[in-house]
């Protein structure tokens, strides 16, 4: 069924006018833009405006009370040369990357193949299993304070049982950076549940094709499942790329940085700048190369994507 | 068509109905023409943080102060989470509180950006001035000052001393101690007999600072020399005293095991209350608290150890709180009424003498406090009054404007010497020296 103007064609509606003279579908369009106008607004000012704001302010020494002056690259010359904890945070953070990333990635990849079996009850087990990523980042700090706890925390319960003696995990500097990124398969249900919607979205007769060549579970996991999620592995990827740069709250909550700096982030430094010591200048800029290095990283992901990401509606 | 005319219908109807809305949310509410004494009613914002009780409190005393200044209504907001981040927030949207309630140790550092406003013009032409000034703790005065102007009224004072299981104190034949013990003599002993074992494992440790020993200005209790020479913006924690003192700590950590290590002490356990622990730190506002959780456990507080230094001198880091006026005031006047009204000595009754939380920052009161404490009954220390001592014969800290950043970079950098006990502190402190050095030469 066509509806009144629906039905017109462009020539028509174009030439067609209403009361003040414009045609039908640029009066629509005003409309339009009328009704967005309040999200456009906001937009403008409650996002690009800060953005924009913060890129000024990274080129000015201002702390808040004092006066501002411009000072060109000069925070970014401090953050390279002079500022020790930039470097360290920074090393923290690629550290902690080359940790979580990955184990996150194979953790809820694997999450995601159990919870993908035909069996009684799964609906439940995929809630459960999703439940811990939508839970508060406050509460799971404090959870895994207790679980890390070295004398009646679970984890080290559990290496008892076994015979190991587990350390001070948050205690020890060479412990706490491996226990944050053990805590980070915490919030894996989030991943898990994209890699179950693209698990599900293999076509079965890729399988079956499989099956009739003689490849065996392994070989199908390898042949079919993998190249078929790599496009969902690369979202993965770069969302995670993102998030791992982030880290935050759990570092405020239970280290504040500590033992010795062994788990100091790098937004970490950038909250005690700004609102610690109200450097919004120098915060800013801190701010503005976070984001390079992680769009320089999710390029380069990118980048490499072409040699190892499969399409399977594309041409060759 | 029909479609046509009710969508174009709709899409009116709806724009009017939002452009009314906006009409109305803007529109002013109407009055009529404001008397004489409505003229100069003035509002004044105030905002305050800490523990949660003291929200009612404030909200039962400023109906009090509005009826004795008609004229000025006080607009309260008590807040108990992220206070530094609003405030910084507000300093930079211009929007900081007319009065608020303020560390005395980072009145340098707000007074340094221009967040406060200095009161030395209404303290000149106060007409207590003397008393007033007279009343304050001698040892928080540099505290409430920055470049010789005033900028915070004091409220309350913490003071630092050390609670002791008594049983525990005399079966290791000591009796409460009336003066400091010394610190590198008689003080290591006294932890070393509070100390028990069984085999391998320690039943009851002899003493423990906690997050003392790294976190806030109370870590430099241990650091006898200081830590910043505020007079010359120079960072002086290698001090050889400063050396001996925390290689003390850290024998008696590491090598004498008289003070538990961090995976000693298990999450969620009070390690003095349940005994496992004789001696540790106690801070004055901790005195309800411990009351209540020690049940019929008898317990004291002595002073923390002499400074070595200056043996008439305990080494405990004392500083409190106050009420500062905010830089956009535009009511300073009424700002200052209120600021003074909640100095009074009658405020402190309300806001310390009646749960004996802190110490009241008028010396006047200290008396009403100890009372206070004593007369509660079953459960207080006997030596409540050590509290003030401390306070009389303590330190203050260091008053510089660099004190967040130095405590955010402490624990960190102390941690080799006493949570890791990886580094003797000759070797530790000239890298820790030069890494806060750095953050002072940022606030020259």
């Amino acid at each position: 069924m066509v509806h009144g103007y629906d039905a017109l064609d462009d020539k028509t509606l174009n030439t067609r006018t209403g009361k003040g003279g414009l045609g039908i579908a640029r009066r629509e369009n005003l409309e339009a833009y009328l009704f967005l106008l309040p999200w456009i607004i906001g937009f403008l000012v409650l996002t690009i405006g800060p953005i924009l704001a913060s890129l000024g302010l990274s080129f000015t020494d201002w702390q808040v009370g004092l006066g501002m002056n411009f000072i060109g690259l000069e925070n970014f010359r401090l953050m390279v040369v002079e500022d020790d904890l930039f470097k360290k945070s920074l090393g923290v953070t690629f550290n902690y990357s080359l940790m979580a990333l990955p184990a996150g990635i194979v953790v809820a990849l694997a999450m995601a193949l159990l919870l993908n079996q035909k069996v009684f009850g799964i609906g439940v087990f995929r809630t459960i299993y999703y439940l811990p990523a939508v839970t508060s980042g406050v509460a799971v700090a404090m959870l895994w304070a207790w679980i890390f706890n070295s004398e009646f925390g679970l984890l080290n319960w559990a290496l008892d049982l076994i015979n190991v003696k587990g350390p001070a995990w948050l205690l020890e500097p060479r412990w706490a950076l491996p226990a944050f990124a053990v805590m980070s398969l915490w919030g894996a249900g989030g991943l898990m549940i994209i890699y179950l919607a693209s698990l599900q979205a293999i076509p079965q007769t890729l399988y079956e094709a499989a099956q009739i060549d003689g490849a065996n579970v392994a070989r199908q996991f390898l042949h079919v499942t993998l190249p078929m999620l790599t496009p969902t592995i690369l979202f993965n990827l770069v969302v995670g790329i993102i998030a791992v740069f982030q880290t935050f709250t759990n570092a405020y909550i239970m280290t504040a940085g500590g033992p010795n700096f062994a788990t100091y982030f790098y937004v970490l430094h950038l909250y005690n700048n700004a609102f610690g010591y109200a450097r919004m200048g120098y915060a800013s800029a801190l701010a503005w190369v976070l984001f390079v290095i992680v769009l320089v990283m999710t390029l380069a992901v990118l980048r490499t994507s072409q040699y190892w990401v499969f399409y399977s509606g594309e041409k060759e | 068509m029909t479609d046509r005319l009710s969508r174009r219908t709709f899409l009116r109807v709806a724009g009017g109905l939002t452009a009314l809305g906006a009409l109305a949310a803007c529109a002013m509410p109407t009055a009529g023409p404001a008397s004489e004494a409505e003229a100069e009613q003035v509002s004044v914002t105030f905002y305050t943080n800490d523990v949660g009780w003291r929200e009612e409190r404030y909200k039962r005393i400023i109906p009090d102060f509005e009826a004795e200044f008609p004229h000025i209504t006080v607009d309260y907001t008590h807040y108990t989470t992220d206070w530094e981040a609003s405030l910084t927030t507000w300093a930079a949207g211009g929007t900081m509180p007319n009065v608020f309630y303020s560390r005395t140790q980072k009145t340098s550092a707000r007074a340094r950006l221009g967040w406060i406003l200095p009161i030395t013009g209404y303290i000149d032409a106060d007409p207590d001035k003397d008393l007033l000034l007279d009343d304050f703790w001698p040892i928080q005065v540099p505290q409430l000052q920055y470049e010789n102007d005033w900028y915070l009224i004091p409220e309350n004072i913490s003071s630092i001393t050390m609670r002791y299981q008594v049983e525990a104190l005399e079966a290791a034949g000591f009796s409460a101690p009336d003066e400091p013990w010394s610190y590198y003599e008689e003080w290591p002993n006294v932890v070393k007999e509070l100390t028990i074992r069984d085999g391998d494992e320690t039943t009851q440790w002899g003493f423990d600072a906690g997050w003392m020993f790294q976190y806030s200005g109370f870590a430099w209790i241990w650091l006898p020399a200081g830590i910043v020479d505020t007079d010359t913006n120079t960072c002086i924690i290698d001090q050889p005293e400063n050396v001996k003192s925390l290689n003390q700590l850290q024998d008696m950590r590491f090598r004498d095991r008289l003070i538990p290590q961090s995976g000693d002490i298990p999450e969620g356990v009070n390690m003095f209350a349940s005994g496992r622990l004789a001696m540790n730190m106690a801070g004055v506002w901790e005195i309800t608290s411990t009351r209540d959780q020690v049940g019929d456990m008898a317990w004291d507080i002595a002073l923390i150890p002499q400074n070595p230094l200056n043996p008439g001198e305990n080494l405990s880091i004392n500083y409190g709180a106050g009420y500062a006026m905010g830089a956009e005031t535009k009511h300073p006047d009424a700002a200052w009424d209120l600021i003074r009204y909640l100095s009074l000595p009658s405020m402190q009754q309300v806001f310390i003498v009646e749960d004996n939380w802190a110490l009241p920052g008028r010396r006047s009161v200290a008396k009403d406090w100890l009372d206070g404490v004593l007369s509660t009954g079953s459960g207080m220390p006997a030596h409540a009054e050590h509290w003030i001592t401390a306070l009389e014969t303590g330190r203050s800290v260091p008053v510089t404007a660099a004190e967040k950043e130095i405590e955010d970079v402490y624990p960190n950098l102390i941690a080799p010497i006493l949570v890791t006990g990886e580094s003797r502190a000759e070797e530790a402190l000239p890298h820790i020296q030069a890494e806060i050095q750095k953050v002072l030469d940022k606030y020259v």
